[in-house]
């Protein structure tokens, strides 16, 4: 018999204050180890889906309509966030990544490894530190004081302080420097590969994630309109111009498309 | 300087009182507006175990104050859990229907009397002269002391301990807590047990020193405004709060007129909501969700 795969959604619906469908039925699987990335436009619901999969808590006002959540074959759609995260399933949110007014040092130290012990718990913090020492140098200054790489490089090792299996991160080269999102994403693949970890990226900067990723879905409006290995999609023209917005060898202004003849109307 | 010992034992009493609005409010973002009744409760646990049993004054008084943390986590976990996700307001309002029928039921249990706890313990509470001059009876520098040792507990274990630093990152942002393996609904119990044990030991130091009915509830509304002033989310902010309340307090009653003790609390909140809305050691971004 095969293991089942890390992660499944299957026909996952999700609503927002019971009438705002953000999500209809998407079926995404990611296997252990894997880097997958979700893509997508504004709006297209590819946070929604990473919030889903991380559980949501009372004040979201959202929840899962419809399908099935699994990790390893067990149902967990309806887990509160704390328990999904324990099961090894993190996230790294887009925004309020961290704790402001706690220090690097707090926002470590509010991290809940259960599991683990105090031992294990130490090396994690230790490997860290390693891969950003950054970190290191500021750990005792509040995290509302970092910049957005430092602030990012805090979320995810909080993030890997937890412990994962499957990080599932939500733009990590959103209003960051060029520089430093080829320096987080080369960071990420030694650590991934030194833990084995699956990550499920999501991006709107298609051309970073599907350099990154193995495997790539392309959302629109809640439902996942396309699929395959990242270097199929990325050779793929159509699909580069009608979903992520960058034809190859041309380069559109949004004039070109407002002035075009029976564009609207 | 008998004064001033007046000024710090008021000022100690609503310090010890207000923490128990910041702790709650610092860490749900909810104000209870039933904590008076849950620190009268706590005295009232208090006769029960001097009637009951025949320990000694400080283990009785420590066994009501234990009682009054599990009440408070009693209460997070059959009410204020299941309007985890509501608005603010809706838990607001619970606790004011909490406030109502505890001041029911503590009539119904205990009678509408005057207790005296104090005697059915045979506690004495001699008065202690200063070295100034002023004089200080003994429960009351018991309350002076344990604000401080609160206070100074309180700091310690919001600024160093792992369960202070998850309550106050689950203040700060329950979701991102909750995605970081930090169960809230633990953290929220762990508030309400904290926040009605500061409130029970300060109802209890009252009721032992001057006695217990259901006006002890009206106490701790008079604190309510200490926390205000302080900024809700400030442990700092209701020390000084309280101080600058019982100043006024006392010196108006001292050289104006007794009667105003009671408005005196709210007249300064009412002052500082009118300059300073988000009180004078609040987040100032807390201020659309007063």
């Amino acid at each position: 018999m095969i293991a089942p795969p890390l992660l499944t959604l299957e026909a996952v619906g999700v609503t927002y204050q019971r009438s705002i469908v953000a999500l209809h039925g998407i079926d995404l699987t990611v296997q252990a180890g894997q880097i997958v990335a979700i893509l997508g436009v504004n709006g297209a619901g590819k946070t929604t889906t990473l919030r889903a999969i991380s559980g949501f808590v009372g004040l979201d006002q959202a929840r899962v309509t419809g399908g099935c959540i699994r990790h390893r074959g067990t149902a967990i759609e309806t887990l509160p966030p704390h328990l999904i995260t324990r099961r090894g399933i993190v996230l790294v949110p887009e925004r309020d990544k961290v704790f402001p007014n706690l220090t690097v040092a707090e926002n470590l130290a509010a991290v809940v490894t259960a599991a683990a012990g105090t031992a294990e718990r130490r090396r994690r913090e230790q490997l860290v530190y390693e891969h950003f020492p950054r970190l290191a140098a500021r750990r005792s200054s509040e995290a509302g004081l970092l910049s957005g790489g430092e602030r990012q490089m805090l979320a995810v090792g909080a993030a890997l302080l937890c412990g994962p299996e499957l990080l599932l991160i939500d733009e990590l080269s959103l209003g960051l420097a060029p520089i430093i999102v080829g320096e987080l994403g080369e960071r990420l693949k030694t650590i991934r590969s030194e833990l084995g970890l699956a990550i499920l990226l999501v991006e709107q900067s298609a051309a970073f994630a599907l350099q990154m990723a193995d495997h790539a879905y392309v959302l629109e409006n809640g439902r996942v309109a396309a699929a395959g290995p990242a270097a199929t999609l990325a050779a793929d023209t159509d699909i580069q111009r009608y979903y992520l917005g960058t034809a190859a060898g041309e380069r559109r202004s949004y004039r070109d498309g407002r002035t075009r003849p029976g564009a609207c109307q | 300087m008998q004064l001033a010992v007046n000024i710090v034992v008021l000022a100690a009493t609503y310090a010890l009182i207000a923490c128990g609005y910041v702790l709650i409010y610092r860490v749900s973002r909810v104000l209870n507006l039933a904590h008076g009744e849950l620190m009268m409760v706590g005295a009232y646990l208090l006769v029960t175990v001097a009637s009951a049993s025949a320990l000694p004054p400080l283990l009785a008084v420590g066994l009501a104050a234990a009682l009054s943390l599990g009440v408070g986590v009693l209460v997070h976990l059959f009410l204020m859990r299941r309007l985890t996700g509501q608005p603010a307001l809706a838990a607001v309002l619970t606790t004011i229907g909490l406030g109502i029928l505890l001041r029911g039921l503590v009539v119904l249990l205990w009678s509408a009397e005057q207790q005296h706890p104090a005697q059915s313990l045979g506690l004495a509470n001699p008065p202690i002269t200063l070295f100034g001059g002023g004089r200080i009876s003994t429960l009351s520098l018991a309350l002076v002391l344990t604000t401080g040792a609160v206070y100074g507990g309180l700091f310690a274990f919001l600024r160093f301990s792992r369960w202070g630093i998850r309550m106050r990152a689950a203040g700060q942002n329950p979701l991102l807590a909750a995605q970081r393996g930090i169960n809230l609904n633990g953290i929220y119990a762990v508030a309400w047990g904290l926040s009605t044990f500061t409130g029970s030991v300060a109802g209890i130091l009252i009721a032992l020193d001057s006695g217990l009915d259901t006006t002890m509830a009206t106490i701790g509304l008079k604190a309510f405004p200490v926390a205000l002033v302080g900024g809700l989310d400030s442990l700092l902010g209701s020390l000084l709060g309280a101080l600058i309340v019982a100043t006024a307090e006392v010196v108006l009653i001292q050289y104006v007129d007794p009667l105003l003790s009671d408005v005196v609390p709210f007249l300064i909140l009412m002052a500082v909501l009118l300059a300073r809305p988000w009180g004078l050691f609040g987040s100032r971004e807390e201020l659309d969700r007063v």
